[in-house]
This record gives C-alpha cells, sequence and structure tokens, in this order.
C-alpha cells in the first residue's frame, strides 16, 4: 500500500464545503474553475462525477455562477411575439 | 387517448386536492391528554362538533350507540361494519381509531381479542344533551337581550365585514412581501405578535427573532405558504397559532378551545350575549374580533355578532366558509400555453397571483397573465413549492376547466412547474469535513462510527473518502487517532 | 364578492357616498379611479384592524353604497378623457404589483350584460375572447377577419388588430363603421376612443385604390379625386405612370360602377352549388346564402344590410402604370397608406378566354375550406390574397376550387418537382380538366398547352431561375410571360427566398393572386413583403378546430430531455459554438432516445420519420440504426425509391430526413415523427414538420393520436432553441410534454453506445469532424444551390443493429426471391440500405420492362432524361 505518509494508516482531512449535484452542473463547475487563476480557483477537491470540494468564501459566487451558467440556454418568450 | 408514458411516475405525486382544513387542530388534540378532554366536553357544542368531525363510518357508530347502557362490544362493530367476524382487532382499531383518539371511547380489554369500548360520560352527556336540547353550560350561545335601537346587520353585511377583517390581514401580509412599503392598514399589534410568534412573519433585522420591530414585519415562506391555503385551512391554523400562544403563556386553552367550536354552532345574524355565552373567554373573544370572526358593534357591549368565518368553522364543508358561492372561489383559467386568465377583480387574490404570475393586463373583472419561469422562480425563492402552486391552481380552477377531460390542470404544466422546482436544487452545499483514508480497514470502521453517530454526510469506499458534518470534525478525529494507534501496535 | 364570471355578480364595485363621516368604514373592494368622486373616502380600509378600540360599521352607509352601486350598475358613464393605461394612478392596494409591462384597465366599466358578450378589448387593439362564451363563435368568425390570431388553445384566445390585419378585414368587404360596432357590441367594456380613433386611422384610405390589369395593361384606380392626387404627384408613382399614351391627364372612365359587387354565382363543391344544380335554388338566389354567410356576423350582433352600403359610386378615375414597375408601386401604395386593392372581375373578364373546368360531382369541400373560399369571392370578384391552413387540412383542395371559380387559365407555383407532380395528380383527381389542358414546367417537363386556356405548374425555382436557359425551357418562359393568367396560385408562399418570390410575381401578367401557407409565422420579415407581393391575409384557420373535428390528426408532442455524457458536455464546454452544434446532436444519450423511441413506434405499428437538419448528424444516426435517410446528396431516383418503400413496405418503417423533407414531400402513411436536430429557433419550420403527420391517413381511427417527439440535449443551447420553436405551436393549443426519463431504455437489447468506451470513441469522432459538417443546414443543398449533386462517397448506413427484430436471417440468395414481399424479414450484413433499394428498384425495373408495355418504359425514358438534364444542368454550373 503506498501512500505519500509511507504510512498505511495516514489519515488526510481537508474542510470546505461539499458540492453533490448533477453530473452536467459539476461539468459546468470545472470548466468555470479552469477558467479562474490561482488564488480565485475555487475548487478545493474534485472528488468524482458528482462531488467536489469548494472554498467557503466561493459558495454563493459559485451558486450564482451555476445559474448564470444555465440560464444561458433557457429562453424567454418575447411578450411582444 | 393513448399516450405513452416514458417517464418513471412521479416520485411526489401532486398532494391530493388539500389535506383536512382542521389537519392543525387534529394534530393538536392528537397530543391532549384525558383531562384536557374532559373539560372540553363539558360542552355541549365540543361534543358536536367532534362528533361532526368523525369519519362517518365512526360517527354513525357513536350515534348508534349512544343511548345505550352497554358499552360498545367488539362483536358489535363488526357486525355493524359487515365484517368477518373473526376479523382482526386491529381492523376494529383501524375504524374506531378516531373515536379513541379523541378520548370519546375508553377501550378496556374484555377477553382475548376482544374489547369494550365504553364512552366517556362526559361526552355522552355532553352529546345528549346537545342532541335533546337538555344542555345547562349555554355552549352553544346566549342570545342577545336586544333593544329597540340596537343596529343589526344583515348577513350580508357581516360576511363583508368579515371578509374585509380578516383579508385586511391576508393583504397586509402579501403586501409586506412586495417590498414597495405599505398602503394596507397595518393590523393591531396583537394580531401582528400572533403572525411572528407563528413565524408567518418575522422582523428581518432582527435575527434573533426575540425582539421584533412589530411594525416592521415582513412575510416569510412559511407566510407565503399560508397565503396560498384556501381559508378554511387558514382560519383553523390562525385559531390554533392564538391557542397555542396561550398555551405558551401557561393559559389554559381548553376554554378558549371550546369556544371556538361554540362560535362554530353559532347562527350567522343571529347576536349574542358575551358575557353569558363565555364567561371564562371574554378576553379571548375579543382577540378574535381582531381576525373577523365577530362583529361587535362597540367593544364594551355586551352584545356581538358571529361572522361567517366563526359560525362555518365547524360545518366541515371548507367550500362554504368562503363567504362566497363555490363558482366564485373557481375563477382561474389556465391555458396550456402558460396564461393565466383569473375572473376576479379582489384586490387579495390577485395579490396572491401575482407571487407567480406575471400579470400582464388588468380588466374589471379579469386578470391576464402567464405563469412564467421568472415570476414562479421568483415565488420559489420565496419558498413556495410547485406542489402549493399546482394545488393553489388546482382548487380555483374555473367550471369551464372541468369540460375538458382530466386531470384538471394540463399535465405539461404540472410537469413543468416541478422542473422549475427542480432546476432550483441542482447543487447541494453542506459544510463538511473529508476524511482521505489509505487503509480499508481504517476507512470501514470510521464509517461505522460516523454512522453510529449520524455524523456522516457521505461515504466513498472506493476511493476510501468519508464527509462527516464538521461539529463533529473533532470526535471523529479522535476516534481516527485512537484506531490508528490500535492499528499500528497490530491490535 | 367582487369575481364576476356570472351576470349576477356584475356589481363589480362600491361607490362610496362622499357625505359619510370620517370614521365610517366602508367595505370598498376596490377603489374607483375613474374620475375624482371618491374623493371623500380616500381612508384607506383597513375594518377592525385600521383604528384603535372606536371601531364601528356604519350598516347605514354600506346599504347607502349599495343602493347606489345598484342603481347604477356599472354601465354608468365612463369619463372617457381620463382614460389611461393606468400609468397615473397612485391609490391602488397593490401598485406595482402588476408588472412592469403590464396594464391596469380594472378602471373600465364593465357593461351590465358583460356576461352575454365575449370579448376584452385594450386599446392597443389586444383582445381576448371568452371561446365558451354566447356568440363566440361568431365573435371569432369575425375577429379571424379583422385581427391576427395570437393565441388559440382551448377556453381563452388572444387576437391582435393590426394595420394589415385591418387592411385584411377592409379587403374582404368590412368597412370601419362595421369593424367598430361589432367590436364594440362584442366588447365587456366600452370601446376605447384611442382604439377607435386607430380603426379610422388606419382603415380610412383603405380599399379606395385599385390596381386593376386590363388588356395587359395595369391602372391605379379611384373614385376619390384627393386619393387620385396623392398619387399623381407622388414621386415614385408618378415615376411609374405611363404616360406615353396620347393623354396625359387621369381619364374618366365614368361611373363604371354603379352597385357593390355582389356573389351571385356559387363555389364549385359546396353545398349551395349542389343544391343548385339540382335545381333547388332559384339562379338569383344563388349567393344568397354565402352572403349570408358574411353577414353572419352582421346579422347576429344585429347590422342591417343597409349599414355597410354607402360605397362612393362616382367616376372611377385612372391612369395606367407600367407593368414592370408593378411591386414598387405596390409597395409605394402601401407604404403612402393606400395600398392598392386587387380584384379580378373574371366573370366580365371578355378579353380572357375561358376556362372550361370544373369540380368532379364527387369532390365535397369543407366547411372551412368554404368559408376561405368565400373570404377570397366574397363580392363575386376574386380578391387576391393569402389562405392560411395547417399543413394536411387541404390546402390544394382549396386552391383547385379557386381555379375552378375563377375558370380562366392559371399558373400554379410550388416548391418542388415532386409537388408540381402531386399538385397535377390532384388537379386531375378532384376536377374534370383533361390531361391536354394542363401541363407541368420542370427541368423533365416542358409542355406547352394548346388549348385556348389552360393551366401550368411549375416551381418557384424554374421561374427564378436566372442566366441561360436551355432552348425549350426559354420558350416556355416566353410563353408564359406572353399571356395574362387569370389566377396565380403560389404554394407554400413563405418557402420561396424573397427575391425569387418576387421574380415569381412580377415576371407575370396576372389578375388575381392566390398564396397558400400552413405558417405565417411574424418572426419572418418576408411576411410583411407578402402583404404587397399578394395582398392580404384572407383566412386563417384554427387548428384545435381542425383537428377536433378530424379534418388533421391529433398529435401527442412531447419534448424528451437528454442529459449530455460528461466527457461530452467537458468539450462542449470548452468549445466554439459551431462545435457545439455537433457536440449536442450527437449525444450519445439523445442517440439512444432516438433508437428507443424509433423501436417503440415501430412495435406499435407507426411508420417514423426522424428529421435532421445536420446532415453528419443525420447520416451518423441513419448508419447507425441502420436506416435509410435522405438528405440533399441523395440523388432523386433514390429519394424516390426510399419514399415508395416506406409508403409501401412493412418492413421499412422509419426513415430519417434532411430539411429536404420540411415541407412538400408528402408521406401520409408518416405517424411519428422525431426531431433530432433542428434549425435554430425556427417556429415555422417546427410548425412545418409538424405538419407532416398532421394529414396520417388514420388520423380518423379511434382514438388515433400521431406523435412529434424533440429530442434535446439537457442543459445546452438546444434547450433554449427547443422552447423557442415551440412557441407558435404553443399558441396554437398544443402542449409539449417533458419527457425527462425514458422508462424502460436501460434494458432495451441492442442499445447502442452503452460502454464508455464506445461513447469516447463516437466522442472522438465528432471532434475530428471538419467543422463545416457542423452546419445545421443541409449543406449539400447550399454548396449545390438547391441542385442536386453527385452521391457523396462513404453515405452508406449499414445494417448492423439488430433493433427490435428477430433474430437475423441472412439471405444470399439473388433478391429476386424477394421481390413479391414475403414476411420475411430481409437483412443482410454490411449493405447498405440505400443500396439494397437501389437494388431492389433495379429489380422491379426490370420486371416491368421484361414483362410490361411501352408505356411503362416511357417512364422511365423520361426519368433517364430527367437524370441528363439534371447531369447538364450541372455540367454548366451556375
Amino acid at each position: 500500500m503506498s501512500s505519500a505518509y509511507g504510512d498505511a494508516y495516514a489519515v488526510k482531512v481537508t474542510s470546505g464545503v461539499l458540492v453533490t449535484c448533477d453530473s452536467a452542473a459539476k461539468q459546468i463547475l470545472l470548466h468555470l474553475d479552469s477558467k479562474r487563476d490561482g488564488p480565485y480557483k475555487f475548487m478545493i477537491r474534485d472528488i468524482d462525477e458528482t462531488h467536489m470540494i469548494i472554498k467557503r468564501e466561493y459558495v454563493d459566487e459559485v451558486r450564482d455562477s451555476l445559474q448564470d451558467e444555465l440560464e444561458k440556454n433557457t429562453y424567454v418568450q418575447d411578450p411582444n411575439l | 387517448m393513448v399516450q405513452p408514458s416514458f417517464s418513471h411516475p412521479r416520485s411526489d405525486p401532486t398532494p391530493s386536492t388539500s389535506a383536512s382544513p382542521t389537519a392543525t387542530l387534529d394534530t393538536f388534540l392528537d397530543n391532549q391528554h384525558q383531562s384536557y378532554f374532559e373539560e372540553l366536553y363539558r360542552s355541549e357544542a365540543v361534543c358536536l362538533c367532534i362528533l361532526r368531525s368523525l369519519p362517518p363510518v365512526c360517527r354513525h357508530i357513536i350515534l348508534h350507540h349512544l343511548w345505550s347502557h352497554q358499552p360498545l362490544r367488539t362483536a358489535e362493530v363488526k357486525s355493524f361494519l359487515q365484517m368477518d367476524i373473526k376479523a382482526s382487532l386491529q381492523e376494529v382499531d383501524e375504524v374506531m381509531r378516531p373515536a379513541l383518539n379523541r378520548k370519546i371511547l375508553h377501550p378496556i380489554v374484555h377477553k382475548k381479542a376482544k374489547m369494550l369500548y365504553p364512552f366517556n360520560d362526559s361526552f355522552k352527556k355532553g352529546l345528549r344533551n346537545a342532541l335533546t336540547g337538555l344542555g345547562t353550560s349555554n355552549s352553544f350561545g346566549v342570545p342577545y337581550d336586544r333593544e329597540e335601537n340596537d343596529e343589526v346587520p344583515s348577513q350580508e353585511e357581516l360576511v363583508a365585514y368579515g371578509e374585509d377583517a380578516f383579508e385586511g390581514i391576508l393583504k397586509y401580509m402579501v403586501s409586506s412581501g412586495l417590498g414597495i412599503g405599505f398602503s394596507v392598514a397595518r393590523p393591531q399589534s396583537e394580531v401582528l405578535e400572533l403572525l411572528h410568534t407563528s413565524g408567518l412573519m418575522i422582523d428581518p433585522n432582527d435575527p434573533t427573532g426575540q425582539n421584533p420591530n412589530i411594525n416592521r414585519l415582513t412575510i416569510t415562506s412559511k407566510g407565503f405558504q399560508f397565503l396560498l391555503e384556501d381559508r378554511q385551512t387558514q382560519l383553523w391554523e390562525i385559531l390554533m397559532y392564538y391557542l397555542n400562544a396561550k398555551e405558551a403563556n401557561s393559559e389554559r386553552s381548553a376554554e378558549v378551545l371550546s369556544m371556538f367550536f361554540s362560535l362554530g354552532c353559532m347562527q350567522l345574524g343571529q347576536d349574542y350575549s358575551a358575557s353569558q355565552s363565555f364567561p371564562r373567554a371574554l378576553s379571548a373573544l375579543n382577540d378574535l374580533a381582531q381576525y373577523g370572526f365577530i362583529y361587535r358593534p362597540s367593544p364594551d357591549s355586551d352584545q356581538f355578532f358571529p361572522t361567517h368565518l366563526a359560525t362555518a368553522l365547524c360545518s366541515g364543508d371548507a367550500v362554504a366558509t368562503k363567504g362566497q358561492d363555490a363558482d366564485e372561489k373557481r375563477f382561474l383559467i389556465l391555458e396550456t400555453n402558460y396564461k393565466i386568465y383569473a375572473y376576479t377583480s379582489n384586490e387579495l387574490e390577485i395579490a396572491i397571483l401575482n407571487l407567480f404570475v406575471d400579470i400582464r393586463i388588468r380588466y374589471p373583472n379579469l386578470i391576464v397573465g402567464k405563469l412564467d419561469r421568472r415570476n414562479v422562480k421568483s415565488a420559489m425563492e420565496k419558498g413556495i413549492s410547485a406542489s402549493q402552486i399546482i394545488s393553489y391552481l388546482s382548487s380555483h380552477a374555473h367550471p369551464q376547466m372541468y369540460n375538458s377531460p382530466p386531470p384538471l390542470l394540463h399535465p405539461t404544466i404540472v410537469d413543468q412547474l416541478h422542473l422549475w422546482d427542480r432546476e432550483r436544487n441542482r447543487l447541494k452545499l453542506e459544510d463538511t469535513v473529508m476524511f482521505e483514508f489509505f487503509s480499508k480497514e481504517l476507512f470501514e470502521d470510521t464509517e461505522a462510527e460516523a454512522n453510529a453517530n449520524a455524523a456522516l454526510q457521505l461515504a466513498l469506499p472506493k476511493e476510501k473518502f468519508l464527509f462527516i458534518e464538521p461539529q463533529t470534525k473533532s470526535a471523529i478525529t479522535e476516534f481516527v487517532k485512537e484506531r490508528q494507534n490500535q492499528l499500528r501496535s497490530g491490535l | 364578492m367582487s369575481r364576476s364570471p356570472s351576470p349576477a355578480s356584475s356589481l363589480d364595485f362600491f361607490e362610496s357616498d362622499p357625505s359619510s363621516g370620517e370614521e365610517e368604514y366602508v367595505p370598498r373592494r376596490r377603489q374607483r379611479k375613474v374620475g375624482a368622486a371618491a374623493g371623500g373616502s380616500k381612508k384607506v380600509s383597513g375594518g377592525p384592524n385600521a383604528g384603535g378600540p372606536k371601531i364601528k360599521i356604519n350598516l347605514a352607509a354600506i346599504r347607502r353604497a349599495q343602493d347606489v352601486a345598484g342603481a347604477h350598475p356599472a354601465d354608468g358613464p365612463v369619463e372617457e378623457e381620463d382614460y389611461g393605461v393606468g400609468d397615473d394612478d397612485d391609490e391602488g392596494y397593490f401598485d406595482g404589483m402588476i408588472g412592469k409591462r403590464g396594464v391596469d384597465l380594472s378602471n373600465q366599466s364593465l357593461k351590465s350584460d358583460h356576461a352575454l358578450r365575449p370579448l376584452w378589448v385594450d386599446d392597443t387593439g389586444n383582445i381576448i375572447v371568452e371561446a365558451f362564451a354566447p356568440f363566440a363563435k361568431q365573435a371569432q368568425d369575425f375577429l379571424v377577419a379583422i385581427a391576427e390570431p395570437v393565441s388559440r388553445p382551448s377556453l381563452i384566445h388572444e387576437y391582435r388588430i393590426t394595420k394589415p390585419s385591418l387592411h385584411s378585414a377592409m379587403s374582404i368587404g368590412l368597412e370601419t363603421k362595421v369593424i367598430i360596432e361589432v367590436l364594440s357590441r362584442l366588447s365587456k367594456t366600452p370601446l376605447s376612443p384611442r382604439l377607435t380613433g386607430r380603426i379610422e386611422e388606419w382603415t380610412a384610405s383603405f380599399g379606395k385604390v385599385r390596381l386593376v390589369l386590363k388588356n395587359n395593361r395595369y391602372f391605379l384606380e379611384t373614385s376619390v379625386p384627393e386619393f387620385l392626387q396623392t398619387l399623381m404627384t407622388d414621386e415614385v408613382i408618378r415615376d411609374c405612370r405611363v404616360t406615353a399614351e396620347a393623354e396625359a391627364g387621369p381619364t374618366v372612365f365614368g361611373a363604371e360602377q354603379t352597385a357593390r359587387p355582389r356573389r351571385d354565382y356559387a363555389i364549385p363543391g359546396t353545398e349551395e352549388a349542389r343544391r343548385a344544380e339540382r335545381g333547388e335554388i332559384e339562379a338569383g338566389a344563388i349567393g344568397q346564402r354565402n352572403r349570408d354567410n358574411d353577414d353572419l356576423i352582421g346579422a347576429v350582433i344585429g347590422i342591417g344590410e343597409a349599414d355597410e352600403m354607402d360605397d362612393e359610386d362616382d367616376a372611377v378615375h385612372s391612369f395606367e402604370v407600367a407593368g414592370e414597375r408593378m411591386e414598387d408601386v405596390r409597395r409605394r401604395c402601401k407604404d403612402i397608406d393606400l395600398p392598392a386593392l386587387e380584384e379580378y372581375d373574371f366573370r366580365n373578364d371578355v378579353q380572357n378566354p375561358n376556362l372550361d373546368i370544373q369540380l368532379k360531382p364527387m369532390t365535397v369541400i369543407r366547411p372551412y375550406q368554404e368559408m376561405s373560399l368565400a373570404k377570397m369571392f366574397g363580392n363575386g370578384r376574386a380578391r387576391s390574397g393569402v389562405i392560411v391552413l395547417p399543413c394536411g387540412a387541404g390546402k390544394t383542395l382549396v386552391g383547385i376550387t379557386a381555379a375552378c371559380t375563377i375558370k380562366k387559365s392559371a399558373l400554379v407555383l410550388c416548391t418542388s418537382a415532386v409537388s408540381v407532380a402531386q399538385w397535377k395528380q390532384q388537379f386531375l383527381h378532384f376536377s374534370n380538366i383533361s390531361e391536354r389542358q394542363i401541363c407541368a414546367f420542370t427541368q423533365g417537363e416542358k409542355e406547352m398547352f394548346t388549348t385556348p386556356a389552360g393551366i401550368v405548374i411549375s416551381t418557384y425555382s424554374m421561374i427564378a431561375k436566372t442566366g441561360k436557359r436551355a432552348h425549350d425551357a426559354e420558350k416556355m418562359m416566353q410563353f408564359l410571360r406572353s399571356r395574362e393568367w387569370g389566377f396565380l396560385l403560389l404554394d407554400e408562399v413563405h418557402v420561396a427566398p424573397a427575391d425569387m418570390f418576387r421574380k415569381c410575381i412580377n415576371n407575370f401578367k396576372v389578375h388575381a393572386k392566390l398564396g397558400l401557407t400552413a405558417t405565417l409565422v411574424r418572426e419572418d420579415d418576408r411576411i410583411g413583403d407578402l402583404g404587397y407581393l399578394i395582398g392580404p391575409k384572407l383566412y386563417e384557420a384554427n387548428w384545435m378546430d381542425l383537428a377536433k373535428n378530424g379534418h388533421i390528426a391529433t398529435v401527442q408532442c412531447a419534448e424528451v430531455w437528454c442529459p449530455m455524457t460528461p466527457q461530452f458536455y467537458r468539450e462542449y464546454l470548452r468549445k466554439s459554438s459551431r462545435k457545439r452544434i455537433l457536440l449536442h446532436a450527437m449525444n450519445p444519450n439523445k442517440v439512444q432516445a432516438a433508437q428507443f423511441l424509433i423501436n417503440y413506434h415501430e412495435s406499435r405499428g407507426d411508420k417514423v420519420i426522424v428529421f435532421s437538419d445536420n446532415v453528419y448528424a443525420l447520416e451518423a444516426y441513419a448508419k447507425k440504426l441502420g436506416k435509410s435517410f435522405i438528405h440533399g446528396g441523395t440523388p432523386e431516383g433514390e429519394r424516390l425509391r426510399i419514399l415508395s418503400r416506406f409508403q409501401h413496405d412493412p418492413q421499412l418503417n422509419t426513415i430519417f430526413l434532411s430539411k429536404v423533407g420540411d415541407t412538400s414531400i408528402d408521406l401520409p402513411e408518416a405517424t411519428c415523427l422525431i426531431q433530432i436536430s433542428s434549425h435554430f429557433g425556427s417556429r415555422r419550420q417546427e410548425a412545418q414538420r409538424l405538419g407532416r403527420i398532421l394529414r396520417a391517413k388514420r388520423r380518423n381511427d379511434e382514438g388515433f393520436n400521431a406523435f412529434f417527439y424533440s429530442l434535446v440535449s439537457k442543459d445546452t443551447q438546444e434547450m433554449y432553441y427547443s422552447s423557442k420553436r415551440q412557441g407558435f405551436l404553443i399558441d396554437q393549443g398544443y402542449a409539449f410534454k417533458v419527457i425527462t426519463e425514458l422508462h424502460g431504455l436501460e434494458s432495451m437489447p441492442n442499445l447502442v453506445f452503452k460502454t464508455i468506451s464506445e461513447q469516447i470513441s463516437l466522442l472522438e469522432d465528432v471532434l475530428n469532424t471538419s467543422d463545416d459538417k457542423a452546419e445545421t443546414a443541409d449543406h449539400y443543398m447550399r454548396l449545390n444551390n438547391g441542385k442536386l449533386m453527385k452521391r457523396p462517397a462513404g453515405t452508406q448506413p449499414t445494417l448492423s443493429t439488430a433493433g427490435s427484430m428477430p433474430a437475423v436471417q441472412r439471405f444470399t440468395a439473388p433478391l429476386e426471391h424477394l421481390s413479391g414481399g414475403q414476411n420475411l424479414s430481409y437483412r443482410e450484413q454490411n449493405k447498405s440500405i440505400n443500396k439494397e433499394l437501389a437494388r431492389d428498384e433495379r429489380q422491379n425495373k426490370r420486371d416491368r420492362v421484361g414483362g410490361n408495355g411501352k408505356d411503362q418504359h416511357n417512364l422511365f425514358k423520361k426519368r433517364k432524361q430527367e437524370m441528363d438534364a439534371i447531369k447538364k444542368q450541372r455540367a454548366t454550373g451556375v
């Protein structure tokens, strides 16, 4: 069993905000994060297709930018039509 | 019409039109002890109202047996229900459950699998008196000895008064959520306090909820949901909030509750004497005036008129309490193109519609709007759920909507509302502490420990990741350290 | 309370008595904003909540208020001056509640009998109709004549009065006075003066100027001298005048027209016509019924005939305008608000020979077809204009009946050679016209009729073709140009590009023009042009009504949401928008959904058309799923083979079509339509596609439904465009059910792209595809300017999936053994279905050539000629 600590019983602890979402939302988050620079990246850990851990201070921002992204695919009917 | 359905049946089926309007009352009563009922059953009006609230079968059995000197037997219930004589006790119990819950009957184990159900004496006496008119408790109200020039409002006027008073409160609630200042009269402070303690309104500048500025309340999501309820439900909810507030002040609430029932048995248009009808609940009666349940020509007068809000409380017929024809409550046409046409000029109804409808044109008797995504989602932000919107829409559907084959609301629109609801919740965010393990054993032990302490948010066995509630971090860390030591030392 | 769906509750407000004292409480449901009468009682209502302990109902005041309301039922006088769009009231309880775009008209007064009247009309011309109200039917007949239908679902419909819609109304003979009168009678509230003013303004000059073709020369006519002055002094029109003739000034033709024209003949195919034939109606009474129909609204609402009859029948002034400048004239007339009405008094046209054409006795036209024709022939002349009927509702028969009514030479233009053939066949089917009087002008056929009058059917592109023509084509064009045509019939008017269209119209001397289309959707700029190129909209059918009456199929519409696979979505987010199109079109989940739906519908006996605008996706899907496809690159012969197999072969139940199938391929067998990729947000295309299944043969079967699926990749632009596309159909009353999960898909045998690795290799293919493949347009069409080209390489779909069919049975025997269509499922690995069809066809041909007479041989000769012509064309290049 290989370990960074050379210790089979080592445990790594990370605090943050666990994001649970569908895979498309997850992809959007990854994409948003990839466009950010160093300190502004919000992702701490990419866990699997539907989970990631992000920094607490970015929670609202992340939620809003995801909404914005999704909103782009929504058609709002022109009231004049 | 054949339509292939590829979707799973909806996991949360649209709630059946609406729960019983007296749901809050039922919950309250379910939690009361024998002594509370003893006190309640002193009032004949209560006995009658409680009887009315029972399911028909149960009601019939009670009435059937009311004059009997023998306690009710399991066998009798079975034969009454044409049940198999060998049917289990549970089945009988199931039928009689409502009466048992209201402590009308006291079950006694008679023999194996046989029960006796003697009546509660107070109830039996009360109901007998109610039916024969022999009661002495004045619980059906004592008519007021009217003088020559005392005013006598007509039934219509009383209805208008009650409606106006109660809607005034609701309007105040809605307008507080619009963020455009109050052009609606503010209810009295007692009312506001009740709205606050019940959680329907809060002072946004008072995070603790302890020192609210009663004049600066805004509506909460619970409040919005309250607005969408039908009138009967709203009335009982308000009454129960009132009752709970009394209890919280360690006041006896049984007197007040029996007054509610008494009011429910009164006649619209008749005036009553307050002091003789409710000698021990005068202040509560005054409080109810603030909601429009009763009309008093002057506060010091002993004369009062119950309005339709009060007299229909125990009718069990939700529609009648609106003081309107059933048809008038059904004023909404919803088309498949999401257009809503509401035959109303009622400010309150318009304000409620405005919560989730983009109102485009307002004619004297018609509101034209669109159930559009933006408005629906903003309503959802306020805490209104898709199901609540759906139930509001269907309970107010115009008679014309019933002419097309069911379902009443087009499934496309119902689906869309649920989808909009779902759209909001694509991210679940929770504070977490992630533990990464290398040892499967340690992972599993910790998982079990976290699970046992309800600290686990998520476990990914393949990756050997555990996600736990942050407040349990130190405890889990302790556990991990201990296990590490044990494992390292080969235990 | 104050809701008032019933007349009983029409007392909609109380007006408080200004004399009531200060502390009196008055229940006021709604403040009346009109006027300042409410002055003394501005106190905000609050009931017991409002004041301190001194609460008192002044019951007398309530009673007084009720009396006031009773004495002045809502019909009371309204101060019209104060009438506004509610921007100035600041006293309502809930100001700001009505959305920003919202209009508050709650201060309008309701008529006391408003429940009997079906309309609400606002002051900009938006109309709301209670479709269930008494008189709603009549109201709608009236509204469809004077207003644009905006939405017509089931219970409440909306219309909008616009300038063009009023012009349509005028052109079918309704007059300003009548329009306002009827509207006001139908309305629950008094009409706003702003609206009536607008209607008057918009209609003032309409219909007073006519454009007439006489002896092959065009004249502008008017009986109003001022308008003549306006026209004569207008720069543009002056330029178009023909002054070469001796008389320079306007000619007075004299009192040519003394009475308003009336229709005194029957439209063929109608009940009336049949009765007339049987002698049941006296000659003089013909047209009476239809006139009654025309005046139905007037009659119902109580407007006498005399009202609409004071037309100026003074001298008619006219001057000639140059034929080649017709379009300028028309447009200019419209721009200066003097739109020229084009009517053809064909019965008094002695110059042009009559064409002996009648509907066959067995031909019956449906009520709505009759209605649309009544609009066209309402006053005895033929009006030019557009009739809007959904696909499958029998546009062709309307056109043919119109031709049978006019009985002059007619020119029919449609979109493709296939529809030319269909039109010709329909003419022969429905009318008694003889083969020698009707001819087609296509690349393959260039006949001319030799009779004095006849019908020519051609395509827009044949007529509008620029550049050199073959000798015979040129000769044909000469022939067409030299003649005066009584009737020009334009099929699918919305399809032809504007410039092509202009040529088609301006090239010919035409008396009456009729455009046919399924959708005049507003998003289309060209729709405006149609107004002066052809004429106003004469009639627009209600889709739901037609479906209810079984004239078109009922359709269940669904939007299927296919989540993007993470791999595809990852790339989607990172790619340019061009590449995105391919990524969401090729989403493996979508391919699976398509496969599932095809299997499902094939198994229940449906014939399925799959539409894809993206040709790359079209081929990829078809190949993967082993189905035949047709796109711009498919040679004509192969197209016909595939289409005919689709119609007749129980083994071939699904075809993939690109844009080429949007219109005019008539496949009444199709009962299910699946759309996998579409051209952005075109609402017209969506409607057009739906039209492919509206004429389903089985539509009148008990409980029959056609199905229309739109597959959409979730969280992509497709969602946006999909909702946009549905707009038109939703307003017609169609509902798109959203399907988020296809139950049973996972367990389907032979599901394609089931493993991640398959999906990834698909992704690689997509990413390695050149960008131009992402075009949603059928690039074969585009690159070759709409012409057929050699079949591109590598388009062989293989029969690789087993679908829902039983175990594969392989035949290596010659195909001849299979002709006759045994109930065997023919499958051959690695063979193209398209190719297979080709072989089949060859076989049939051989059979026929060998076994049958020369007729069929000719048929093939013809086809060969056609193909040769195509080749030649391609060689010459354009």
